[in-house]
């Protein structure tokens, strides 16, 4: 921890007034440790909990590039995946009773997808075809925060605040578009920040919902970022069966 | 990012309970103070109770004619409504900008973008104001504001339909004073600027707008002079007429043929989208009816009248041509109107509220209309013949609340057009329903209260000092309302006139006409205490001439009465009463003399409304009164405050106060916290006045009308009574971080505030079906939970809470907030979930742990290298059917599931792991003939044993004969857990019986081992391989 303190520190005096969209990426990026040190990393597993009241579930993330992606959560000896393997994305949910591989739907895919992206949105977002523009600076829960707005080719949006001083991303809130026409909104605060082989990676993500102008959290915390292991691309497609 | 909190252990302990009620005594505000941030209230929240069930006035509404179902609806003054689904389900989506809306637009051709223009036009007395015009151009997630600020309200905005950046704005005015911003408007530059196309004079602006939609440079404006005074409303004057533009809104000329020739007050604009040719419009005049133009408005001949075309129309004046039949036209009014030979004659259609003031018809099913009322949205799919209200918008008008002392309290209110209504503050099922609220007189509603001597008694009222009292068991409504005796003037009451209890004498009512009233008998009888209070000047008596063109006289106008009295809560002899023509009265013995204290506000304009008094509860000459001069054409916050009885005053409101000011409320606790809800929200002030801060979306209270304040004195939550959005409450830990806010405190790094109890949930349920069309208000959080504030907000490290047990021991442990300011984040109650045995089903009961019994217990913050210990207590509410020693009965029967549990898993995991290792050694080469074939013996009986101990079938298999000890287990718990008292005692033989199987298993299996494992091992061992022994993953370490 003191470490990454006196990482954020020593990045301070190099920010600098960024005023477009693509300053702020670069100022971010660097901000996490750079672009270059991002692009060797070819595969990711995490390992952490998620966290709803009382309730801890462990939990894995797998990521390899250039697009795959598999979450499995395990609770009461069962494994729910989730996963996207480039093309398609398809689950295994043992909780509602079967153990069935099922095709995920549209809607499901499309975020599966977005969360496939080692890189995340921003990196290369033209190419990726998405749209970012720099909203202002904005205080965000009273912090002074850089606001850039993602919007994809479907029209979801998602808002990214970076906090001014250290240009690490603190929030973003995302709404996208459902095939029935309804708008699914999420906000995630990012938080925990700890240095994985040269990367600053927020260990904690708070996951706010809101109904009816109350708010509810359920965290994930990472446990663990290991970069470079070897992940089959077996893993990530839909079992046959 | 701040990186001093590297600092050394700092272990601190913390008796909260007794630091925050206790806090504001010692810590003296400092010399400079300073305003406080409203983020740093962080998780500070209210939380809305509704009620939808009488939703509130709807002042305009559009829908995306191409996917029929995205509805925007601007409430009189409750923001913008966006529905999805048709009107099934509503959220807002304005509620950081003022909430009085007069018109929306959508962007036919981008329905992402939304025009919204605040200030809404129909100008009842009770009418909120506006800040201008905004824009959302991504459905509503931000808007930007566009100008117009000083408009007051906006009646119309049109959207070129070629040119989105070309937008026409009617703007209405300022309502009760002159004022140049006003008339028709256009932004051809997306409205980043503006220029006033057409303009008639100070007092007549644009109440209606219509574009030819074969022709955009052809419009139509309906100029409407207008005013109105505390005493009297005027419609019409010389700057009413019809004018018609074909440039664009360069030029204007005003339409007379066939037009009434006298004075002509609000018009309503209607143009045929089948035949553009054809327009109509809804005359105000002394004959008032509906005209027809065959030619664009060049000519026009009278066609039929209704008296919803005669009625009030400074509310009602909309006319809307239907999209396909050129002679079916919509009129508004008390009730909406439909003539289908082009204005000739009319039919009144629907049931629902009535009152309605915007319509849509679907264009491409004209059967469809959606109709915003003064008692929210409905929706008819025969063209008016039924209707159906949207049971989602919950944006009642409240006038004034009370609370009383039954437990749950109960909120009382009344409201603008929707009768007076009581309903819970909370409730132990999963949220507070339309059902729970009962209506319980007529009219529009004012104070209501109950009678503080029988909870059964409640008082209310309707407009004009119209008295009531019901009887909640037969619900038997008895009018009270009093004359003055013979000789006597006649009693003058307000719209809305002071009645109410005394704090002292629960047989004691107050009510005030020009005279203040009392009466010993619940209303039967009254005796006046005191000479007239007000001006009684007779120039400020003309409501029984007010309206204008249209006589319309309902109360609304009264003037020279009183509006608020307040009896001091230390002294009953002490009666402050204040009009609302600008007198404020102070008695203090009991009625006899009367002094006159608004003669000492030499400063002030002159008759302001008195619209609160609020005698301190800490000292007894101290009073803060709030002055409203809106009526006048005054904006301006007015917050007043006396120390000596009202011999000298101090202004203590300052910019920092948004508009015109309502009521004023001192703190039970604190008395440096103040509350003041004004047009444009709800403020407070910690210092006793000397700075102010606003309460804004962030803490889910957006800037609405907060016309009554309330604080419960047992339940210590603050009550909220606004006229737009409902009823707000602020739970007791959040008001007490209020009271313990100190500027000093913002200055630490770290704080721990105070901590709530956790009150155990009674769990109860409604049975109702399932639906999701109906509005759900917000109860309050019984957890137990711990409030800190962080000076910065925490990008680096974790913050944790856990729970010790007496012992000392961890029990749970959460993640906690990281925000910069107040955090406020629930202390775990209850275990881990259970460990369960693996099973192709989830073992649904088991994914709660056991809550902890009632009892005092500690939490402590984890922050780097700071520990803050807490400590917290869980506590049986009142109302609960069962004693806590009951309930221990109830703990050990669930401990000893939860240890039952612990011990299945070891069983069925060593059981799992032998299985495991006896297939690796089949798969062995090393493995012998002889060795396997006692593995397969071996294996087949612990396969046989594996089967008594989970279902291992797949899918939804629920018949009891599929069970086994792990299901039957999960059951049992789940039984137990989902109620809060004593298990029965078949329930606990249950547990007994289960207790024994799990032995009965554990037994097994060692049997098992006790008779395969040597003649395996020898195998092993002969064969070289590691020898085979029980492995215990997840030994039981059972909780006692």
């Amino acid at each position: 921890m003191r470490k990454t303190a006196a990482l954020l520190s020593f990045l301070l005096p190099f920010a600098t007034l960024a005023q477009t969209a693509d300053q702020i990426i670069q100022e971010y990026l660097r901000a996490i440790g750079g672009l270059e040190k991002l692009k060797k990393v070819q595969t990711v597993k995490m390992t952490g909990n998620f966290v709803q009241g009382t309730l801890t579930i462990p939990m894995t993330l797998y990521q390899k590039r250039p697009n795959m992606h598999l979450v499995e959560v395990t609770f009461q000896g069962m494994t729910q995946k989730i996963a996207y393997d480039g093309k398609e994305a398809w689950s295994i949910d043992p909780f509602q009773g079967r153990t069935v591989a099922a095709k995920l739907d549209a809607d499901q895919t499309k975020q599966q997808r977005f969360q496939a992206d080692i890189d995340g949105p921003l990196v290369d977002y033209a190419a990726k075809g998405y749209k970012v523009d720099y909203v202002g600076k904005e205080t965000i829960d009273g912090v002074p925060a850089f606001h850039l707005r993602l919007t994809t080719q479907e029209g979801d949006i998602y808002d990214y605040f970076f906090d001014e001083e250290t240009y690490l991303l603190i929030k973003e809130k995302s709404n996208v578009k459902m095939q029935d026409g309804s708008v699914e909104s999420q906000e995630i605060n990012f938080s925990d920040y700890k240095e994985i082989n040269g990367l600053l990676i927020p260990h904690s993500m708070e996951m706010v919902g809101e109904f009816q102008g109350q708010k509810f959290s359920s965290y994930i915390n990472i446990e663990s970022v290991v970069h470079n292991v070897p992940l089959d691309e077996s893993m990530f497609r839909m079992p046959e069966k | 990012m701040n990186l001093s909190f590297f600092r050394c252990c700092n272990t601190m302990s913390w008796s909260i309970n007794t630091v925050s009620c206790l806090w504001w005594c010692f810590i003296v505000p400092p010399a400079a103070a300073q305003y406080v941030d409203p983020a740093l209230l962080g998780d500070i929240r209210f939380r809305n109770i509704g009620p939808a069930v009488m939703s509130g006035r709807v002042a305009c509404l559009d829908v995306v004619a191409a996917d029929g179902k995205t509805i925007y609806v601007g409430a009189a003054s409750g923001g913008v409504w966006k529905s999805d689904d048709f009107g099934v389900t509503f959220k807002p989506v304005f509620d950081k900008y003022p909430q009085s809306i007069g018109a929306i637009t959508i962007d036919q051709r981008h329905p992402d973008t939304v025009w919204v223009g605040t200030g809404e036009g129909w100008v009842r007395n009770s009418v909120s104001i506006g800040t201008g015009i905004y824009v959302t151009t991504d459905g509503g997630l931000s808007w930007k504001h566009r100008g117009l600020d000083s408009t007051e309200r906006i009646a119309r905005i049109i959207i070129h339909p070629q040119n989105p950046n070309i937008i026409y704005v009617a703007a209405l005015g300022a309502l009760w004073a002159d004022s140049p911003h006003r008339g028709v408007y256009q932004s051809t530059d997306g409205g980043s600027t503006w220029q006033r196309m057409f303009y008639v004079d100070e007092k007549t602006g644009c109440a209606d707008l219509a574009m030819d939609p074969s022709d955009p440079n052809v419009l139509y404006a309906a100029m409407w002079q207008f005013r109105r005074k505390p005493y009297h409303f005027q419609s019409g004057g010389p700057g009413s007429a019809l004018y018609k533009t074909t440039d664009g809104g360069r030029t204007w000329r005003k339409l007379t043929v066939g037009l009434p020739q006298g004075e002509l007050g609000r018009i309503g604009i209607a143009v045929s989208p089948v035949r553009p040719n054809i327009v109509f419009a809804s005359v105000e005049y002394e004959q008032s009816a509906i005209f027809r133009s065959s030619d664009k408005g060049e000519s026009w001949q009278r066609r039929g009248t209704h008296l919803n075309v005669i009625e009030r129309p400074f509310y009602f004046q909309r006319l809307w041509c239907d999209p396909v039949d050129t002679n079916t036209i919509y009129k508004a009014g008390f009730n909406l109107i439909i003539s289908r030979d082009g204005g000739l004659s009319f039919t009144t259609i629907g049931g629902g509220h009535g009152d309605d003031h915007d319509l849509w018809t679907n264009p491409r099913n004209p059967d469809q209309l959606v109709i915003g009322t003064d008692g929210g949205v409905y929706i008819s799919n025969n063209k008016g013949g039924s209707y159906y209200l949207c049971r989602s918008l919950p944006i009642a008008q409240f006038y004034r609340i009370s609370y009383d002392m039954e437990n749950p309290y109960n909120i009382y209110g009344g409201l603008q057009d929707n009768m007076s209504w009581y309903g819970p503050s909370r409730t132990n099922t999963s949220g507070i329903l339309s059902k729970h609220w009962t209506p319980f007189s007529y009219g529009d509603g004012f104070w209501s209260f109950v009678d503080p001597s029988d909870p059964n008694i409640a008082y209310t009222e309707i407009q004009g000092g119209v008295l009531y009292r019901y009887d909640k068991r037969t619900k038997i409504l008895k009018e009270l309302t009093p004359a003055a005796p013979p000789g006597e003037p006649r009693y003058r009451f307000n719209w809305n006139t002071p009645f109410l209890p005394s704090r002292h004498n629960p047989k004691k009512l107050f009510l005030g006409s020009q005279y203040v009233l009392v009466s010993y008998d619940r209303g039967e009888s009254w005796k006046r205490i005191s000479p007239d209070l007000t001006t009684n000047k007779p120039e400020f008596q003309q409501q029984a001439a007010s309206g204008g063109v249209t006589l319309d006289n309902s109360a609304a106008e009264n003037y020279c009465s009183l509006f608020y009295i307040a009896e001091s809560p230390l002294d009953s002899n002490i009666i402050w009463a204040g009009s609302d023509d600008g007198q404020l009265h102070l008695t203090r013995d009991g009625g006899q003399t009367w002094i006159n204290l608004s003669r000492n506000w030499a400063n002030l304009p002159p008759y302001p409304w008195i619209t609160c008094i609020e005698p301190s509860r800490h000292q007894i000459a101290t009073a803060y009164v709030t002055l409203d001069y809106h009526m006048w054409g005054n904006m301006k916050p007015y917050v007043l405050k006396t120390e000596d009885w009202g011999q000298t005053w101090t202004l203590i409101s300052n910019d920092s106060i948004k508009g015109f000011c309502h009521i004023i409320r001192e703190d039970l606790v604190n008395p440096n916290l103040l509350f003041v809800g004004t047009e444009l929200g709800l403020f407070f002030s910690i210092d006793r006045g000397k700075n102010w801060s606003g309460f804004n979306h962030q803490q889910n209270l957006p800037p609405v009308p907060v016309r009554d304040l309330a604080i419960h004195p047992r339940d210590q939550e603050l009550i909220v009574g606004t006229h737009g959005r409902g009823i707000y409450i602020l739970d007791k830990l959040e008001l007490s971080l209020l009271r313990q806010l100190t500027h000093s405190l913002f200055e630490q790094k770290i704080a721990i505030l105070a901590v709530a109890d956790h009150e155990v949930s009674l769990r109860g349920i409604d049975f109702s079906y399932m639906s999701e069309d109906e509005f759900s208000g917000t109860n309050p959080s019984t957890d137990a939970r711990i409030a800190y504030y962080l000076k910065d907000r925490q990008l680096v490290g974790e913050v944790r809470i856990e729970t010790l047990d007496s012992s000392g021991a961890v029990v749970n442990h959460v993640p906690g907030g990281k925000r910069k300011g107040i955090n406020i984040v629930t202390i775990p109650t209850s275990y881990k979930p259970p460990q369960v045995p693996p099973a192709p089903r989830l073992a649904p009961a088991a994914i709660a742990g056991p809550r902890l019994p009632e009892g005092t217990y500690r939490a402590r913050l984890i922050r780097h290298k700071d520990t803050f210990y807490v400590t917290f207590r869980i506590y049986l509410p009142i109302q609960a059917p069962y004693t806590s020693s009951e309930r221990a009965l109830r703990h050990q029967a669930l401990m000893t599931c939860y240890n039952l549990f612990d011990d299945l898993s070891y069983t069925v995991h060593s059981v799992l792991a032998l299985q495991e290792h006896i297939k690796q050694l089949q798969n062995e080469a090393r493995s012998t003939a002889a060795l396997k074939k006692k593995l397969l013996v071996f294996e087949k009986e612990l396969d046989a044993l594996h089967s008594t101990l989970v279902n291992r079938a797949e899918g939804v298999v629920q018949s009891e004969n599929a069970n086994r000890v792990r299901e039957n287990l999960s059951d049992t718990y789940g039984m137990i857990l989902g109620y809060e008292g004593p298990p029965g005692s078949n329930t606990l033989e249950r547990v007994a019986t289960l207790k024994a199987e799990v032995a009965a298993a554990e037994h097994k299996l060692q049997q098992l081992l006790n008779r395969y494992l040597p003649d395996i091992n020898k195998e092993l061992k002969r064969a070289g391989l590691p020898l085979m022994q029980r492995i215990t993953p997840n030994k039981p370490s059972n909780i006692k």
